[in-house]
C-alpha cells in the first residue's frame, strides 16, 4: 500500500505507517502470550487456592476440575505440599494414642501422590536390596558367577501394586456392600494403605542384614507400627458400616498386612523360618533356580 | 489476476481502471526465522539440515554439562538428544541371552526404552499434576537430555570393565556412577526447579531423583 496521497499538505509520516505493521506482529504475539499468561495465570490462581483450601476455593466441587476424562480432574488428588506429605509419612509409622491418623492427617484432603510414589520407591528399594543380598551370598562362591536380576523389579512391582491398589478397592467394596454408604471413600482407603507401606522402605534396606532374628524383629516392628495405624483408621468406619463384619474385616486386614510383609521377607530377602544361621542355603534362591531351569528346559 | 477493480465512493470522478502499487511490509524478510526455514529447508542439501540438527543437539548437550544457560533447552526443545542417549544406553545395558547362561539378568533392549520414556512421562505428569507450569514436551526434553551424565558414567564403567575386576575397580565404577547420578539430578533441578511453587518443590524433585537413581542403578549393575 504505497502511500502517495498528500492531499492534507502534511508529509505522511512513514514512521506511523511502519509502526502499524509491526503491531500486527505484536498483536499476534499478544494472542500467544495472552494464552500463555492465561494458563500461567490460571495455574497461579490454582496454586493460590491450593494451600488455602483446595477444591472449595473457587468453584463448587462438582464443576471444579472437570469431568473424569480431563486432566484437571486428577489435579485435586495431588493438592498437597511437602510438609503435609512428610507429616503423613511420619505419622503412618508412629501410632499416637488418642489420635486417629485418618482424621488428623488425611482428611479432608486425601492425596494420591504419597501412595503412588511410596509404592514406586518400595519397588526400587526391594529390587536394589534383593540384588545386594544375592551378591553378598555369592561373593565368596567362586564357582557361581553372580548375575544381577533385573526382573526382580517386575515381580516386586506386581506384588506391591496388587497389595497397595487392588486390596484397598476390595476392602472398600466389602464395606460398601455390607453397609450401604461407607464413611470411608475409595481415596481415603488408598491413601491409608499407601502411606502404611512407607515403613517398609527403610525396613527393606535393613533386611539386607542376613541374620535371622534381626529380620524377624524388623518384620514384627514394621508390621506392628504400621498395622496399628492402619487398623485404627479403618476400625471406626468398619464399625459404622456393619457390626457383623467389622471384626472379621479387621482381622483380615491385619492378617494380610502380616502375610504381605512376611512374603516379601521370605521371597526377596532369603529369610528362612527353620534355620537362623546365615550360612545355610537359602530357600528362595533354590526355588528360583528350579523354576528358571524348568522354564529354560521347556523353551 | 492482472487487474483489480476498486469501488470507491467518489461521485463523478474518473476512476482509474488499474490500481497498482507496491506493498512493502517491513520485517517480513528477516525477522520471522521460522517462516523462512520452512521455505528454505526444501532446497538445501541434506547435509546442511542434518548438521543443523546435530548442532542444536550438541548445543543442548553442552548446556546440560554446564547447566547455567536455560534458554536453549527450554525454549527450543527437541527429542533427538534423548532418543540418541536412550538408544545408546539400551544397546549397552541389555542383557545377553546365551543358551549357556539362559539370561544375563539385565534388562532387555525394549525394557530400557520403556523405563526411560515412560519414566520421563510419569515424572512430567507428576510435575504437572502438582501444579507446575512447564509444558509436557519441554519437561520430557529436559529429563532426556539430563541423561547425558549417566551415559558418560556408563561409558566410563564400560572402559573400566575391560580390565579384570577387583574391589578398587568396583569402587571406581561406583564413584563414576554416583558422579553421573549427582550431576544429572543437579542439572535437571536447575532446569526444572523454577517451574514449581516453593512449597512443593521437594515433591516435584523427588521423582526426578528416583528416576536418575534407578538408571544409575542399572549402570552400576551392568557388569559383563
Amino acid at each position: 500500500m504505497a502511500n502517495n496521497d498528500n492531499s492534507f499538505g502534511a508529509p505522511f509520516e512513514f514512521q506511523d505507517f511502519i509502526h502499524t505493521t509491526p503491531q500486527t506482529n505484536v498483536a499476534e504475539l499478544d494472542v500467544v502470550t495472552s494464552v500463555k499468561e492465561k494458563s500461567a495465570g490460571s495455574s497461579n490462581a490454582f496454586e493460590d487456592a491450593g494451600p488455602a483450601g483446595g477444591e472449595t476455593g473457587k468453584d463448587s466441587p462438582e464443576t471444579a476440575g472437570g469431568s473424569f476424562w480431563t486432566f484437571d480432574y486428577y489435579k485435586k488428588f495431588f493438592d498437597v505440599n511437602t510438609k503435609q506429605v512428610s507429616d503423613r509419612i511420619v505419622y503412618s509409622m508412629v501410632p499416637r494414642s488418642g489420635q486417629n491418623y485418618l482424621e488428623t492427617y488425611i482428611r479432608p484432603k486425601a492425596d494420591l501422590y504419597g501412595p503412588f510414589w511410596i509404592s514406586v520407591t518400595l519397588v526400587f528399594t526391594i529390587a536394589v536390596s534383593r540384588n545386594m543380598v544375592s551378591y553378598l551370598q555369592f561373593v565368596d562362591d567362586k564357582d557361581h558367577h553372580w548375575k544381577y536380576q533385573f526382573h526382580t523389579v517386575s515381580y516386586a512391582a506386581t506384588a506391591i501394586f496388587l497389595y497397595a491398589w487392588l486390596l484397598p478397592l476390595i476392602v472398600w467394596a466389602c464395606m460398601w456392600w455390607q453397609g450401604g454408604q461407607s464413611r470411608l471413600s475409595v481415596l481415603d482407603i488408598l491413601c491409608i494403605y499407601g502411606y502404611s507401606l512407607a515403613i517398609f522402605i527403610p525396613t527393606s534396606i535393613l533386611w539386607i542384614i542376613q541374620i535371622g532374628w534381626v529380620q524377624w524383629t524388623l518384620l514384627l516392628v514394621a508390621v506392628g507400627l504400621s498395622g496399628t495405624v492402619l487398623l485404627s483408621s479403618i476400625w471406626p468406619a468398619a464399625q459404622d458400616a456393619s457390626r457383623t463384619i467389622a471384626v472379621p474385616l479387621a482381622v483380615v486386614v491385619l492378617g494380610l498386612h502380616v502375610v504381605m510383609a512376611a512374603c516379601f521377607m521370605i521371597f526377596f530377602f532369603n529369610a528362612t523360618s527353620s534355620d537362623f544361621s546365615p550360612t545355610s542355603p537359602p530357600l528362595s534362591t533354590t526355588v528360583h533356580e528350579a523354576i528358571s531351569s524348568t522354564a529354560a528346559s521347556k523353551i | 489476476m492482472n487487474s483489480t477493480t476498486l469501488d470507491l465512493y467518489n461521485d463523478g470522478e474518473e476512476i482509474p481502471e488499474n490500481l497498482e502499487g507496491n506493498m512493502s511490509v517491513p520485517n517480513s524478510g528477516t525477522a520471522q526465522v521460522e517462516g523462512n526455514l520452512e521455505f528454505n529447508t526444501l532446497d538445501e542439501p541434506i547435509k546442511t539440515t542434518v548438521m543443523r540438527d546435530l548442532k542444536a543437539v550438541g548445543v543442548k548437550f553442552q548446556s546440560v554439562l554446564y547447566p547455567k544457560e536455560k534458554k536453549s533447552l527450554l525454549k527450543e526443545w527437541d527429542l533427538w538428544g534423548p532418543l540418541l542417549l536412550c538408544t545408546f544406553m539400551a544397546m549397552i545395558l541389555q542383557g545377553s541371552s546365551d543358551d549357556i547362561n539362559h539370561n544375563d539378568g539385565g534388562p532387555e533392549f525394549a525394557e530400557v526404552f520403556v523405563i526411560v520414556w515412560i519414566g520421563a512421562m510419569v515424572v512430567t505428569l507428576n510435575s504437572k499434576l502438582l501444579g507446575g507450569n512447564i509444558s509436557f514436551f519441554q519437561s520430557v526434553c529436559v529429563l532426556g537430555y539430563c541423561l547425558l551424565p549417566t551415559v558418560l558414567a556408563l561409558i566410563a564403567c564400560r572402559i573400566i570393565l575391560m580390565a579384570t575386576q577387583s574391589t578398587t575397580l568396583f569402587i571406581l565404577r561406583l564413584i563414576a556412577t554416583l558422579t553421573g547420578f549427582g550431576w544429572a539430578t543437579y542439572a535437571s533441578i536447575v532446569f526444572l526447579g523454577d517451574s514449581q511453587p516453593s512449597d512443593r518443590k521437594a515433591l516435584a524433585v523427588y521423582p526426578i531423583f528416583l528416576f536418575y537413581a534407578f538408571i544409575s542403578w542399572l549402570v552400576i549393575s551392568h557388569s559383563n
